[in-house]
């Protein structure tokens, strides 16, 4: 990762004043309506105190010799399961359940490299962010680049809308679909105004 | 392999220098979060955050101006209406100085005052490691909708958690182990005599 972007990122305070920013004793607070003890501003907090699950790991000993089989990465552990990638056998401190599949800790982190695991993406591109400047920039030059960019608008709003239903969102259709429309338009205006140009000169 | 859940968008939070789109579904608050306000920095990446209500903190819920909105508009506002003030003294003409004020200044001053009636409703979800914030400029009973919504979700999930930890806690704990009933040790002896 680039020093520019480590910068960028910004660390979680915890629980601070929606305000002021100042941090909150989480364990002092109670649901209701509040004054912030540094700014005074009001502001309605509903508290919550979430347990935290402990994962129960059943040891080799307890099972018994014939009760169970040794997990690979911890073999004083009895397996639960079975990685459903490599099926390596594996306990209840590396079974890693995610996108509907049990995998072992090493598939996992090679699954989510190779960007196989919908859920571990974390970072993607904004192609409806590229369409709809390519189009505001085309617009700008007073549509001199609608040949060129009208159809790269098309592209990436068609690429747009893959990924809006890779990713199960529903909001922002109608706004992809005028931007298609914006291209189809920019790309025609382009054409005339080019065709325009050149006859212009060719009589000049 | 299982195809995501489906989103649906809760809200928004755009601030100065980044944008965010809250979305909700099943088990999570999902922000997408795409920094820079500039229009070439749209195209560039969308960074994705998962914020699951079992993990939930604290939900606040505040209502602000906005300062700095406040001062920006105000201050564009006073900057057009003195440029056009400066322009009819200048000139003597009052058709540019209404046009200074008129086509730049009163936008501003209208959205000063919309803010100022309005205000801007803010809901903050704190999580363990991360948070995620929605901000409504006009749509109040929306804005309480979502706020429910999310503290109802919330509670049932982590209701729900607490369930399954004591449920947990109650298998795992030692078997009492009884005495045995009298005339065992006596069995026993005879059965070995055998």
């Amino acid at each position: 990762m680039p020093i520019a972007d480590i910068t960028r990122i910004k660390s979680y305070a915890g629980v601070v004043c929606p305000q002021c920013k100042k941090p909150l004793d989480h364990s002092g607070l109670t649901s209701g309506t509040h004054a912030c003890v540094y700014c005074q501003s009001m502001f309605e907090a509903v508290v919550y105190n979430p347990g935290v699950q402990k994962v129960r790991v059943a040891s080799l000993a307890e099972a018994g010799p014939h009760g169970a089989t040794a997990c690979v990465n911890h073999p004083r552990n009895a397996a639960v399961t079975g990685c459903e990638r490599c099926g390596s056998f594996i306990c209840n401190l590396c079974k890693i359940g995610t996108d509907g599949l049990v995998l072992c800790p090493g598939c996992f982190e090679r699954l989510s490299v190779e960007g196989a695991l919908p859920s571990t993406v974390t970072s993607f591109k904004n192609h409806f962010g590229a369409a709809l400047t390519l189009a505001l920039f085309s617009l700008a030059i007073f549509n001199y680049a609608g040949p060129f960019c009208g159809p790269a608008v098309v592209y990436y709003c068609i690429k747009a809308l893959r990924q809006k239903k890779e990713l199960g969102e529903t909001d922002g259709l109608v706004v992809i679909w005028l931007t298609i429309i914006l291209g189809v338009l920019e790309f025609f205006m382009g054409v005339f105004v080019w065709i325009f140009l050149v006859s212009t000169m060719v009589k000049i | 392999m299982q195809t995501p859940a489906a989103k649906v968008l809760l809200g928004r939070n755009n601030q100065w220098g980044s944008k965010q789109k809250v979305y909700i579904s099943t088990d999570c608050l999902e922000i997408q979060e795409s920094e820079g306000a500039s229009l070439l920095m749209r195209s560039g990446n969308v960074l994705r955050k998962r914020l699951y209500f079992e993990d939930v903190l604290l939900v606040t819920y505040h209502r602000t101006y906005g300062f700095f909105f406040l001062g920006l508009f105000g201050g564009l506002f006073l900057l057009f209406s003195g440029a056009g003030a400066v322009i009819y003294f200048i000139t003597s003409e009052p058709l540019p100085a209404l046009m200074s004020i008129l086509l730049y200044g009163v936008p501003c001053l209208i959205v000063f005052i919309l803010r100022m009636i309005f205000q801007k409703d803010i809901i903050t979800v704190y999580g363990k490691r991360t948070k995620a914030e929605l901000s409504f400029d006009f749509r109040k009973a929306r804005a309480r909708e979502v706020f429910n919504q999310i503290c109802e979700l919330v509670r049932h999930k982590q209701e729900a958690l607490a369930a399954r930890i004591q449920a947990e806690t109650l298998s795992s704990m030692p078997v009492e182990v009884f005495p045995q009933p009298p005339g065992t040790d006596r069995l026993d002896s005879v059965q070995e005599s055998f």
